[in-house]
């Protein structure tokens, strides 16, 4: 009786899931609301938990729960403490939550919801969930070896290496965009800088609550904090407001990219309990909350999705970025679907904290599925705003013009009608001077997390306090992840530092925490600079970079797990990593030609370098502009460079793994496993 | 559970207890998520553990997690 009735109720939730699925699929014409997409993708997940998970962990990668986790053998309440799952789900969902999957899907939504939501959930499903469940499970079998150490130990040592060196590119690539991100968010707006600013000072009172006042009492400081942080969010309008004081606060671009490298300096220079830890409190106690209230926002208001299944820009002439659906959508949603910066997280804190083996596939998959979920919303919030206002906001002033007007007329032009004036209320409303030009993602999020926020509490009134409120709440996770970031790279670059000159590598030394700080600030800096100077808006050559970066990362982790898989004699479920391996490696080789070679150029490096190379010689740049356009010129052969590098560690890394694959299928070698003996568990079957 | 019938009472004050119940667990999961409670985690395993060293003070033992957690990737894109 209770199998039938188990069978029915996963029947009936596989059949709702596939009929909204369908419909989102299929819909034309009117606004679908946005209901059939929490549905959709809320159906999927459960049907993908409750039998592909269970079948990767019960047939593919049999978790034991009689084995000893690193967690119950080292246990020192330090570095390894067994933690309840539900407590380490939470744990590690902030841990892999960034602002990737908020971005990511806002961008892509200029191909119109259907591309993106579905590669969202499929991709999720059968990729991001299995590359975070299975590298969490082989460091798990490993004491919590981190990926480079694996690839290491499993691939070969250049295999090792490559893994290595990509983490550091992807690190650089990943704190350029997100630091753009956060300036073109920030610029021209006192109020939200002004915000953004105090929670400087903010961050250093609770550090030194945490550090002498209450040592360790972080629920007191983050209190502390979350109430300052919601007070000057409200006294950023006074800001605003004041004339001599918005002046002060009214940034240009180049200015707050400034700011934003001298903060990233002094966050990885100065000790770690000063401003880095307590603003990571206080960014993941609002981003949980922020999350939380969006979830509930869009299941209370049910907004209507307003952008089409799809837009005209498939064809690749998309003015927030260029390029077609294949390969960029997927470029463009890395994390939310398939995030290969999990793997570092997956394979860091999670496995010395996990109590049974078991757990890892409610923690390894479950928590991707509630990344693709919020994926899934950020899209939902995108797609809630009329077409006309999300390319007015997204679209840089080189291809829509400067004012509300021209911008209008243009956005119109494609098909997407668009009156200046919408842009002007709208800007009004939100207590901004423009939204214009800010591509990027986050104003756009904010706009449409506003209006959902602002249906279910306050209604129009609050919208300017909703909307900052939400660029905040963008901006304060996006500086944590730089600043963290920044950090964790100047500890590699001290690293590598160290096998030329040992005294390097030791990291309370001074002059060498300066210059690995210097040295990874002025790598990930001078990207974020030249990307606000870019006419063309930076994210669209930057936002493709990082997401190739992050592909390419992801493909490094299923290498590992699958070589791991064949020397476990796992060989009828090898394809469980190799498909997604394959195809990210697919995408991630084609969008790096594309972005090489590729004759249009919005799209290809080099021939917008050719492109402004003719105009030179053919002295059509006036004088004025000559320096700034030999620059433009020089960061397109970088970022070519840099992306021809990326693409040729992955194919170095793969040949490595192939000869590996190669001998272990011919038996010329025989599998060497570097697993941790096999201990029993001492604990009883409820702890 | 099955209740005895007509015992509203009984069944207000065993609602009441429940919630209690899960007010607690969800304060103590909360203080384990944000981190709150990891001293005195780490005392209770100090303690267990015969012949130690002298456990760290708060501070210390916060300053050591600090640049222990900072130092590889806690935080995604």
């Amino acid at each position: 009786m209770k199998r039938l009735f188990s069978v029915a109720l996963w029947t009936a939730i596989a059949l709702l899931g596939a009929g909204a699925l369908a419909t989102i699929a299929l819909h034309r014409g009117e606004p679908l609301n946005a209901t059939w997409f929490v549905l959709a993708a809320g159906c999927t997940y459960l049907v993908a938990f409750r039998f592909y998970s269970a079948f990767l962990a019960a047939r593919v990668l049999v978790l034991d729960d009689t084995r000893a986790t690193p967690a119950e053998r080292f246990d020192d309440g330090r570095d390894y403490v067994p933690t309840n799952k539900w407590v380490l789900l939470g744990h590690h969902f902030a841990a892999i939550a960034g602002p990737g999957p908020l971005v990511g899907p806002t961008l892509a939504a200029q191909f119109g919801y259907l591309p993106g939501t579905l590669w969202l959930i499929a991709g999720a499903v059968l990729g991001g969930c299995v590359q975070d469940f299975v590298i969490l499970f082989c460091s798990i079998r490993r004491d919590g070896k981190s990926l480079g150490q694996m690839a290491r130990e499993e691939v070969g040592r250049r295999g090792g290496f490559l893994a290595q060196l990509a983490i550091l590119a992807i690190m650089v690539i990943l704190l350029a965009v997100i630091g753009l991100v956060v300036v073109n968010a920030l610029k021209s707006s006192p109020w939200a800088t002004f915000t953004l600013a105090m929670t400087i000072p903010i961050a250093l009172l609770m550090g030194v609550y945490l550090r002498f006042w209450r040592p360790g009492r972080v629920l007191e400081a983050s209190l502390l904090g979350v109430v300052l942080v919601v007070f000057v969010v409200v006294a950023g309008q006074w800001v605003a407001d004041a004339p001599s004081w918005a002046r002060v606060f009214t940034l240009s671009g180049t200015a707050l990219a400034t700011a934003i490298i001298v903060y990233g300096f002094a966050a990885s220079a100065l000790p770690v309990w000063l401003l880095l830890a307590p603003r990571d409190y206080l960014s993941a106690f609002i981003k949980a909350g922020a999350i939380f209230a969006l979830a509930a926002g869009i299941l209370f208001v049910r907004p209507t999705v307003q952008m089409p299944a799809f837009t005209r820009f498939v064809d690749g002439s998309g003015p927030v970025f260029a390029g077609k659906i294949f390969p960029f959508c997927f470029i463009t949603i890395a994390c939310g679907a398939v995030s290969g910066f999990h793997s570092l997280v997956s394979s860091g804190t999670t496995p010395k904290m996990i109590l049974r083996e078991g757990h890892a596939r409610l923690i390894g998959y479950g928590a991707m599925l509630m990344e693709s979920f919020v994926g899934v919303m950020a899209m939902v919030a995108a797609c809630a705003m009329t077409p006309g206002v999300y390319f007015a906001i997204n679209s840089p002033a080189s291809i829509v013009g400067g004012t509300a007007e021209t911008a209008a007329t243009t956005i119109s032009s494609w098909g997407y009608a668009l009156n200046p004036q919408t842009m002007h209320d709208l800007a009004r409303s939100v207590g901004e001077q423009t939204l214009l030009n800010r591509a990027g993602g986050a104003p756009s999020l904010a706009v449409g997390m506003a209006q959902i926020f602002s249906g279910t509490i306050g209604g129009p009134r609050l919208l300017s306090i909703w909307y900052h409120f939400a660029i905040m709440f963008e901006a304060l996770f996006i500086l944590t992840v730089l600043d963290a970031g920044t950090r964790v790279g100047r500890f590699m670059i001290q690293e590598l530092g160290g096998y030329v000159w040992k005294p390097f590598a030791r990291t309370s030394w001074m002059p060498g925490i300066l210059l690995s700080s210097g040295v990874i600030v002025g790598l990930w800096g001078y990207f974020l600079y030249q990307g606000v100077l870019d006419p063309l808006g930076g994210i669209n050559s930057l936002w493709p970079l990082f997401g190739i970066s992050n592909q390419l990362l992801a493909a490094v982790a299923l290498v590992v797990a699958t070589t791991i898989l064949m020397k476990m004699g796992r060989w009828r479920w090898l394809w469980v990593t190799l498909v997604p391996m394959a195809g990210l490696v697919t995408v991630t080789m084609t969008a790096s030609y594309q972005k090489i070679f590729h004759p249009n150029p919005r799209i290809g490096f080099l021939s917008y370098a050719s492109a402004l190379s003719a105009q030179l010689a053919a002295g059509n740049i006036p004088a004025a502009k000559i320096a700034e356009t030999r620059r433009l010129i020089f960061n397109q052969r970088l970022d070519a460079a840099v992306t021809a590098v990326l693409a040729l560690m992955i194919l170095a890394l793969l040949a490595d793994a192939l000869r590996h694959w190669y001998a272990l299928i011919a038996k010329s070698k025989a599998p060497v496993l570097h697993e941790a003996p096999y201990i029993p568990t001492q604990w009883a079957e409820g702890d | 559970m099955r209740r005895a019938p007509g015992r509203t009472g009984f069944s207000l004050f065993s609602s009441l207890a429940r919630f209690r119940h899960v007010a607690r667990a969800a304060w103590r999961a909360l203080r384990e998520w944000s981190g709150d409670a990891a001293y005195d985690r780490y005392l209770r395993v100090a303690a267990a553990k015969p012949g130690a060293q002298p456990p760290l003070t708060p501070a210390e033992f916060y300053l050591e997690q600090l640049n222990r957690r900072y130092s590889r990737p806690t935080r995604c894109c």
